[in-house]
């Protein structure tokens, strides 16, 4: 009869599955959708959508701050991202300088993912993207609310001390390499783009709104809360955690609001071509259908939790 | 050492500081300790070399001294010797190990606190005064042609403009629920008025709600954002480490 | 000079929140009794230091990620209200830090506490520790610590990111009692979700100010709660005068660079041809102007210079 007592209820084991099988499940459901190749059917986020609609507006030819202060902490989600908005600089000659605020790792990656995304090109015959003559690594800032300031202020002056080696290999200031040429203040800058996992997004938007178009890649942490800057008109677009990045690749394969192209976004005027056969789906088109197996074990150990406690419940009431 | 090889080690190296780290969900142990302090090793050396060649030595070392003219290596600069003021201001910093004297330490740290207290009155305007704009958000429609705002596809710009000049019934649905959220969290907000009026307390306590709904929503946006690094450190040992070790054995 | 080229309303706004702040400093310096509301989580403090005690392990604290600024000192000044509580029933403080400022400032804090109470020899190296200021190495450090001792209560507060939930899950896996609070409205529905009480957002600002009685913090909380009406008050008018003038025709057209020129036929207001938006945003943005060569002139060269 005390067996019997002790004998658990259906509520209880289900509120007692050990974690060693959750973790187990839960590995098996990340693992296994990783080689499956099962396109998601997508509908871009308008954000998304105007973030891509900016950078395809940006004239050829001219330069773009990034801002990048992600590290491999938040790989999963900004390494898409950057990959993702390089290949989009690159490919429509757009400079670029790259700056870190918060991470001293980060310059190291982002020079890093220069170099990878680089090598992809030279493999597929395309111009290389040379340091100092299209792009610049302008290293890391100390202070994110000072260099904000200063960038705000005085950006030559901000960026006084930083050098780089020229075609020659003399070091040289970087205010006077072809990327910063007839550009004085931040004023001349076509786009400030921030990659970031942190609020950094925020201190700089806090400072440069009103001086320059913004736009923000950030984690889906940073995603509510960067929100808000887009909604005011503060961020001209943004894309947010790895549904942003999976965005901007479907929205580099094949267009958006063209016709005959799946991402019609209404709100977003205008339409935009894409890159047609070139490597467009990444990391976000890898990771996607995972994220969405992920969720649906999440769900279901949700409704099983709220299943067992109904269950418990009941049993203890009567 | 050949690169492939060098790959296979680096992310051998990985796999094991990865799955050390993860052997925490079981328990506690030696393998994660180790780990934890190889990570915490790391982080204090890498950080520190960073401090010096991305941070003093670029921004004041270098500020101060200044450079001479080296054929084709550099075109020299002048020095700006000032910058010396700095180092006396930041070693008052490491009094702080000084029992008797370490109130000294408070000076860097009062201009640090006073800096950035200065910073966030400067750019208050800036980043709340676009955000107060965008709450006054018109709720009254101005058209009742179609409940929904139209897809602006295939329209002439005269038409685009008329479509977003209107509000329509739905925007204003929205608008109307954006505004109250604001005014009732906001209410929910205030600490020193006693929340006696009937009204004002069932706002206060509309706006935690508001609160709990908003939370939940930005719950599941970050649950998506631990995933994606989870997958990122499957993808890392399932596919990246596979791949290295499969070239390694050819 | 028009408004278009000062847009002094801004910096009017602005200073107006300022003398609310300083106004009521001075106010709270003079009177003590100023009404506060009280926060519910605030009782869990004392609580949760008491089951410590009961349990003979340490508290521990962790004033969040951010670098040594007003939400750090804030962590802080409730920290040495937690510390005290402690340092009374002689249970042993773990307070980690992430910044090198913020562990000095820490580490004056917790020594007075320690000093007031009578006991300076009980503080120790361990009482007050600088782990790491990268993100995930502090959280590893932390939920070792966590593990390792077995702390019996945690009080998180401060600027937390990724690292939010690391801490909580950790502690709440061992079954300490922890009160959170993070200035990050991403992190507190992790708090929410994993500890037992938790300060929301600005909640955090009034328990400090609630703990110590302090003029200066009581005088903030004040001086913010009549800045906060005084935005409420600026919105409402604001959302009613956007109702009524989106409403409204209009024979102008405005054009980039600020100015309004006639049209033939009227038609709707745009939303930035309202009054609220000529005040907020009184300085048109400039076109950019790119002169130099858009792309490279032959295929391998750089563009430009």
């Amino acid at each position: 009869m005390a067996q019997v007592q002790n004998e658990k209820t259906l509520g209880e084991k289900l509120l007692s599955i050990p974690r060693g099988v959750l973790f187990f499940i839960l590995v098996l459901a990340t693992a296994i959708p990783l080689r499956c190749k099962v396109t998601i059917p997508n509908n871009p986020a308008e954000n998304s959508a105007n973030l891509y609609r900016i950078l395809m507006s940006i004239p050829e030819g001219s330069t773009v701050l990034v801002q990048s202060d992600w590290t491999n902490s938040t790989r999963g989600e900004s390494r898409g991202q950057f990959d993702a908005l390089l290949r989009i600089l690159m490919r429509r000659n757009i400079k670029f300088a790259v700056l870190s605020v918060g991470d001293p790792q980060a310059p190291q990656v982002a020079k890093d993912v220069v170099d990878a995304i680089n090598r992809e090109r030279a493999e597929k015959g395309e111009r290389q993207y040379r340091r100092w003559e299209d792009w610049l690594s302008l290293g890391l800032f100390p202070n994110a609310e000072g260099t904000g300031n200063g960038i705000a202020l005085n950006m030559s002056n901000t960026f006084a001390t930083k050098e780089e080696s020229d075609a020659s290999g003399m070091k040289r200031k970087v205010m006077l390499s072809p990327v910063f040429q007839g550009v004085e203040s931040v004023a001349d800058i076509a786009a400030y783009i921030i990659v970031t996992g942190t609020k950094s997004s925020q201190i700089a938007i806090e400072r440069l709104n009103n001086k320059v178009t913004m736009l923000a890649l950030v984690t889906g942490v940073m995603g509510p809360e960067t929100l808000t800057y887009y909604a005011s008109g503060q961020l001209k677009g943004m894309s947010a955690g790895l549904k942003g990045v999976y965005d901007l690749e479907t929205m580099m394969e094949s267009g958006l609001n063209v016709t005959g192209s799946p991402n019609q976004v209404p709100a977003v005027p205008g339409e935009y071509p894409g890159f047609p056969g070139q490597t467009n789906l990444a990391k976000g088109t890898q990771y996607i259908l995972t994220l969405h197996s992920a969720i649906f074990l999440l769900i279901a150990a949700v409704v099983i939790g709220n299943i067992g406690v109904i269950l418990s419940r009941k049993k203890g009431q009567s | 050492m050949n690169p492939v090889t060098y790959d296979a080690i680096k992310l051998t190296l990985g796999v094991l500081a990865t799955v050390g780290l993860y052997t925490v969900l079981y328990r506690e142990n030696k393998f994660y300790r180790f780990w934890e302090h190889v990570f915490l090793g790391l982080a204090a050396g890498w950080a520190s070399v960073t401090l010096w060649t991305e941070t003093l030595k670029e921004n004041w070392w270098d500020a101060m001294l200044g450079k001479s003219v080296e054929q084709g290596v550099s075109t020299g600069e002048p020095g700006y010797w000032i910058y010396a003021v700095m180092l006396p201001l930041g070693v008052l910093g490491y009094f702080v190990y000084s029992k008797k004297h370490s109130w000294i330490a408070k000076i860097p740290i009062g201009i640090i606190l006073g800096l950035w207290s200065g910073q966030q009155i400067q750019i208050w305007w800036q980043t709340y005064g676009p955000q107060m704009k965008a709450s006054m958000l018109p709720v009254v429609p101005t058209t009742w042609e179609s409940l929904t705002r139209p897809a602006m596809n295939g329209l002439t710009p005269e038409q685009m403009a008329s479509v977003t000049a209107n509000i329509y019934p739905s925007q204003a649905i929205g608008n109307i629920l954006a505004i109250i959220t604001v005014i009732c969290v906001l209410t929910y907000f205030l600490f020193s008025f006693e929340l006696k009026n009937k009204v004002v307390s069932s706002m206060s306590l509309t706006g935690r709600y508001l609160l709990m709904i908003g939370f939940g929503a930005i719950f599941g946006s970050t649950v998506m954002m631990r995933f994606s690094l989870l997958i990122d450190r499957m993808y890392f040992i399932t596919i990246e480490w596979f791949d290295a070790l499969k070239l390694l054995i050819g | 000079m028009q408004y278009q080229d000062t847009g002094w309303i801004g910096i009017a706004f602005t200073l107006m929140l300022v003398f609310f702040v300083l106004f009521n400093i001075r106010r709270a310096g003079k009177n003590n009794d100023i009404y506060i509301r009280k926060i519910p989580g605030l009782n869990a403090i004392d609580e949760a230091v008491g089951r410590a005690t009961e349990m003979g392990r340490p508290v521990l604290m962790v004033p969040g990620l951010g670098e040594l600024n007003a939400i750090s000192v804030q962590a802080l000044r409730i920290f040495s209200y937690v510390a005290r509580t402690a340092v009374k029933f002689s249970n042993p403080i773990r307070l980690c830090c992430s910044q090198a400022p913020v562990f000095a400032v820490a580490q004056e804090i917790i020594r007075d506490v320690y000093q007031q109470e009578g006991v300076p020899e009980k503080f120790d190296d361990e009482t007050v520790q600088f782990l790491s200021d990268r993100q995930f190495a502090f959280a590893a450090a932390v939920s070792g610590k966590i593990l390792r001792e077995k702390t019996a209560a945690t009080f998180f507060m401060g600027e937390f990111f990724a690292e939010s939930l690391i801490f909580a899950e950790t502690a709440n896996a061992i079954g300490a009692i922890q009160v959170a609070s993070s200035t990050e409205n991403t992190q507190t529905p992790f708090f929410i979700a994993a500890c037992d009480y938790v300060l929301i957002g600005e909640e955090f600002y009034a328990a400090s100010a609630y703990l110590t009685r302090e003029p200066v913090l009581v005088g903030s909380l004040i001086g913010q709660d009549w800045s906060k009406i005084a935005i409420l008050i600026t919105i409402i008018f604001g959302f009613m005068m956007e109702s009524v003038q989106r409403g409204q025709m209009t024979g102008m057209e405005k054009q980039p660079d600020g100015s309004y020129t006639p049209i033939a036929e009227q038609r709707l207001k745009k939303a930035n041809e309202t009054f609220m938006h000529n005040v907020f945003n009184p300085d048109p943005p400039k076109p950019l102007e790119i002169t130099r060569p858009q792309k490279p002139a032959e295929e391998g060269a750089g563009g430009g210079e």
